[in-house]
């Protein structure tokens, strides 16, 4: 006989069963001297790469591009990588950007014959996995490119870049694009339990999901083995969204005072909200993993002020306008990075970031764009961490996986083998860790 | 952009972009000709597509019987598209997908109770469950647009109770505890796979036939992009669906009943502008909608050769288009702002109207090129694959090569100088761009490029090496390709069935898109060969022989 559901019970007495508390929602012991010293992460993603001429260091310095780190004193937190390539699988704007923390390669379409997005688990998932929190993770970015053209289109799925987290390898997580949305999920709608209605919506919720998992159930049995896969992503949807109901009955530790950003520029003001709420959300410990995505993995809108332009196109023949870019996106990088650091966080965590590529011209692989910032003696910060080679020769180049690898230590994971393929890692280190 | 391997779509004819993407070996270009004698029409296989953010919101308001704001559905992740049409398979359940879909039903399912179309009793015992069960039994197959499974209604009635009572004592009388119970059942459904994914299984081996029900979803998602109307679906609950002549006369009463619904789900995607749809009101965006689907609508419903939107001789303006384009009958013609049909040859057509010349230009200027790109890929079905690496690095320079006070016309050509590399794809897209640039981004002629009058506007080119001088003989030569119909032919196997065309489809393609009477095929015509066809009405295991 199956276990009784919460649902039986309701059956049997009429009254909602009380859950656990979360452990994320106890109170934060002392970290003991055997924990992992990392417990958070953000993965930070932009397109198009920098004014990087044909994958040299270029604009991509911390005189240029990166000056921003250097104005708000955050170069001593910053390990800025060189020599490292991308995923370039098929177009690299699609590859580069789905599997920018995976580094599977991606599937494609065949023929008339049609297989769903396919790419790998992300890093910041993995570290989703580590500790259960109210949110599982919070993936936020700026704009969606719903279908770019034919030849693509007909190829590869355009979800490859929209997406950097992906939550298996069928599944990739959409963002999150609207500050309000993320603020309503993080801190609630401003309802109290407290009030008996709200109580009984909540349950009533909880029916409701119940009812779905149900026909989930039989409409997954009816399914061709192959196909089940997708409906797991519904399934762990509709989990979450559970796990946030349950939190959201709990005492409330967190409470909506995220500040919006009145930045008249309102790219800028945008993810600086959603920033901040992120921030917030780390504090009262909602959530320890996030992404944010500067923008999609194209860039096909304009960024900052109508006069400087589209990011894709300003990569292709502008690169007046691409600093610009580069500097608005690393400028809000740094900010989040103080924020952090302000918060006392930073050293719980570790922030990358980086591009799908190096020269937009050439749509280059080699030696793109990546930076690993954080507080403490573990990773070499305040310097640059070279790869032995040719940086600009892709052949030469190391791979992403190394980084991850690596990464994993910090969290107390041992994961010796990431990525698929000529991207997989490689087994020596990155030299992204101190000692190394 | 590139992709390794170029992909050169349409079954029957292929636009060769020699060297355009670098894998490809002669440098010449070939001339385009249809393949010989018609091959047979082979079986397709299906897989299951998730509903599109349009068609997800058409179900559920047909199924609560009233129109369910789009604005309910802001702040979702739009759809992927496949091929530009809607119904990309297993996309859409992603945790944020799943969030918004939920706070979207959550947001509808007060209004539930007060549906006539689903209330269709009233409580006569305490429980309130012979009615639920009555609601149930109507509600759910149309949600899940099959009969129900052994069970199916005990579990759905068992959810409806714990619903009911979990509701005692949290609301004033037991008719509200009634409601509360259907609104935990009916937002489950509602919320279930059942009801976003639409599956016809393969058989175990071969092929087999669609079911009434799976051609009625089939018929129904293709024509109106919603689940079937109560008049298909009778025809599906009595198996009289599975009749061709029954299954023909309801794609005909569709087709002409609900004619804009065709328009805006089939052309409104392959030629972009239902993303108009939505503009305010009073915008000029949504004037230009108006005028794509009216005189689409009218191609459509007088039975006109389909092949003759490219130039129909008239076009549906108001006063406010008929002032932007200074066309159109003059201002006192118009009792009020609705559009009147008016003949012309200078509007109308695909290529001149509005919708289609704001959709392929930026907010600042036209691009031949891209406009060309647009008519190879949505008129003719040749698909321009994207530039190579090592393309990349010439466009670079040649751009960089030309001098800033080049003309439009100059551009373009340096386009098609700059060696075979980029003439091979550049040939087949300038060209066609040079004889639109008599339109602006917003669809206005005009003559200068600048309001001193000192750029003059050039459109003299050619289409495939026969010169023309204007968009109306650009549209004679059009008009008369075949392509265009093999191409609307090969978008509706893409929206019907969700797939792209094979090399083995030619079969298809040619029997759909042969002439009726020596002219050119009606969407009537198109429609009813493509729904009479036995890869719409059958299914096959992949690599079954028919």
């Amino acid at each position: 006989m199956r276990n009784p559901t919460r649902r039986d019970v309701l059956r049997w007495g009429g009254v909602a069963l009380s859950l656990p508390l979360l452990p994320s929602l106890a109170p934060r012991r002392a970290a003991a001297a055997a924990l992992p010293s990392k417990t958070r992460f953000v993965g930070c993603f932009f397109p198009s790469g920098a004014a990087m001429p044909d994958g040299t260091h270029g604009d991509w310095a911390l005189t240029g591009a990166l000056a921003p780190i250097v104005d708000r004193g955050l170069a001593g937190n910053v390990a800025v990588l060189r020599g490292f390539r991308s995923v370039e699988d098929v177009d690299v704007h699609w590859s580069g950007t789905a599997a920018f923390m995976s580094c599977n390669r991606v599937g494609r379409y065949t023929g008339s014959s049609l297989v769903g997005e396919r790419c790998g688990k992300s890093f910041d998932q993995y570290i989703a996995d580590l500790q259960p929190t109210k949110l599982r993770s919070l993936n936020v970015g700026w704009g969606h490119v719903p279908g770019w053209d034919e030849g693509h289109d007909s190829v590869i799925s355009i979800q490859y870049v929209n997406s950097i987290a992906w939550r298996d390898e069928r599944n990739p997580i959409s963002n999150t694009r609207d500050p309000m949305q993320l603020f309503t999920r993080v801190f609630g709608d401003g309802t109290t339990v407290a009030d008996p209605h709200i109580a009984y919506l909540l349950d009533r919720k909880e029916s409701i999901l119940d009812g779905v998992l149900d026909q989930l159930a039989r409409f997954r049995a009816g399914l061709p083995s192959d196909e089940i896969v997708k409906m797991d992503a519904y399934e762990s949807g509709i989990r979450d969204v559970e796990r946030e109901l349950t939190a959201q009955r709990q005492a409330n530790t967190c409470n909506g005072d995220a500040t919006v950003d009145n930045d008249v520029e309102i790219y800028v003001s945008t993810l600086k909200t959603m920033q901040n709420i992120i921030v917030r959300a780390f504090e009262c410990d909602a959530a320890r993993s996030a992404t944010i995505m500067y923008h999609e993995g194209i860039g096909d809108t304009t960024i900052g002020t109508a006069t400087i332009g589209k990011q894709h196109e300003a990569a292709h023949g502008d690169w007046n306008i691409l600093r610009q870019i580069n500097r608005i996106q690393v400028g809000l990088w740094a900010d989040f990075l103080a924020q952090l650091k302000a918060s006392s966080l930073l050293e719980q965590t570790v922030v990358t970031l980086g591009s799908n590529m190096s020269d937009g011209r050439t749509h280059r692989n080699a030696n793109i764009p990546m930076m690993v910032a954080s507080a403490g003696p573990e990773l070499r910060l305040g310097q640059e961490v070279v790869a032995p080679g040719d940086v600009t020769n892709p052949a030469q180049n190391r791979n992403l996986a190394d980084v991850y690898v690596d990464l994993f230590k910090l969290y107390g994971v041992n994961k010796p083998v990431f990525g698929e393929d000529q991207w997989k890692s490689t087994g020596v280190p990155s030299g992204v860790l101190a000692g190394t | 952009m590139r992709l390794p391997v170029p992909h050169v779509l349409g079954p029957i004819w292929v636009v060769v972009c020699t060297a355009c993407n670098g894998l490809i070996g002669d440098t010449e270009p070939r001339p385009l000709e249809p393949l010989a004698p018609p091959p047979p029409i082979i079986l397709k296989s299906s897989a299951p597509r998730t509903l599109s953010n349009t068609e997800y919101r058409k179900s559920l308001s047909s199924l609560l019987g009233y129109d369910i704001p789009a604005s309910l559905f802001e702040g979702w992740t739009p759809s992927l598209t496949f091929s530009g049409f809607d119904g990309v398979l297993w996309s859409g359940f992603s945790g944020k997908a799943t969030q918004d879909r939920i706070a979207t039903v959550e947001a509808l399912i007060d209004g539930v109770v007060a549906s006539p179309r689903v209330m269709i009793c009233e409580p006569e015992e305490a429980s309130g469950q012979a009615c639920a069960t009555r609601i149930l039994e109507r509600f759910v197959p149309r949600a899940f647009r099959r009969p129900l499974q052994a069970n199916e209604l005990a579990e759905l009635t068992a959810l409806y109770r714990d619903g009911f009572m979990l509701a005692e004592g949290k609301v004033p009388s037991a008719r509200d505890q009634f409601h509360e119970g259907l609104r935990v059942v009916i937002a489950s459904v509602l919320l279930s796979p059942q009801l976003m994914v639409r599956v016809e299984p393969l058989p175990a081996e071969g092929e087999r036939d669609l079911d009434a029900y799976e051609l009625a979803t089939r018929l129904a998602f293709f024509m109106t992009g919603a689940p079937p109307d109560d008049e298909l679906w009778l025809a599906a609950e009595t198996g009289a669906l599975l009749e061709v002549d029954v299954l023909r006369a309801h794609a005909m009463r569709l087709l002409f009943t609900r004619t804009a619904d065709f328009v805006d789900t089939f052309m409104g995607q392959l030629f972009d502008f239902r993303q108009l749809a939505t503009a305010p009101a009073d915008s000029l965006k949504h004037d230009f909608y108006r005028e794509s689907s009216l005189v689409l609508g009218e191609i459509v419903a007088a039975e006109l050769p389909a092949s003759s939107l490219v130039a129909p001789g008239f076009t549906y303006l108001n006063p406010a288009l008929a002032t932007h384009y200074g066309v159109g009958p003059p201002s006192y013609a118009f009792t009020s702002d609705d559009f009147l049909r008016f003949e012309t040859n200078e509007r109308g057509g695909i290529l001149q109207q509005g919708s289609v010349l704001s959709l392929t230009s930026t907010e600042t200027k036209t691009s031949p090129t891209r406009r060309g790109r647009w008519v190879q890929g949505r008129l003719l079905c040749k698909t321009i694959p994207p530039p190579g690496p090592e393309l990349l690095e010439q466009i670079t320079a040649v751009s960089a090569s030309i001098p800033a006070d080049a003309t439009v016309k100059q551009r373009v050509d340096a386009h098609r100088s700059a060696g075979p590399a980029c003439a091979g794809c550049h040939q087949y897209m300038d060209p066609i761009g040079l004889g639109l640039e008599t339109f602006d981004m917003l669809g206005k002629t005009r003559a200068y490029y600048d309001q001193a009058a000192t750029r003059i506007v050039e459109t003299a080119s050619e289409l495939l090496g026969t010169p023309f001088t204007t968009f109306a003989e650009l549209n004679v030569l059009l008009a008369a390709m075949p392509d265009v119909n093999t191409c609307l032919a090969e978008k509706m196997v893409v929206h019907g069935l969700g797939q792209m065309p094979a090399a083995d489809d030619e079969g298809l393609i040619f029997a759909l898109s042969a002439p009726v009477d020596g002219h050119d095929p009606s969407f009537a015509d198109l429609v009813e060969r493509f729904v009479t066809s036995t890869p719409f009405r059958r299914i096959a295991r992949p690599g079954a022989t028919p």
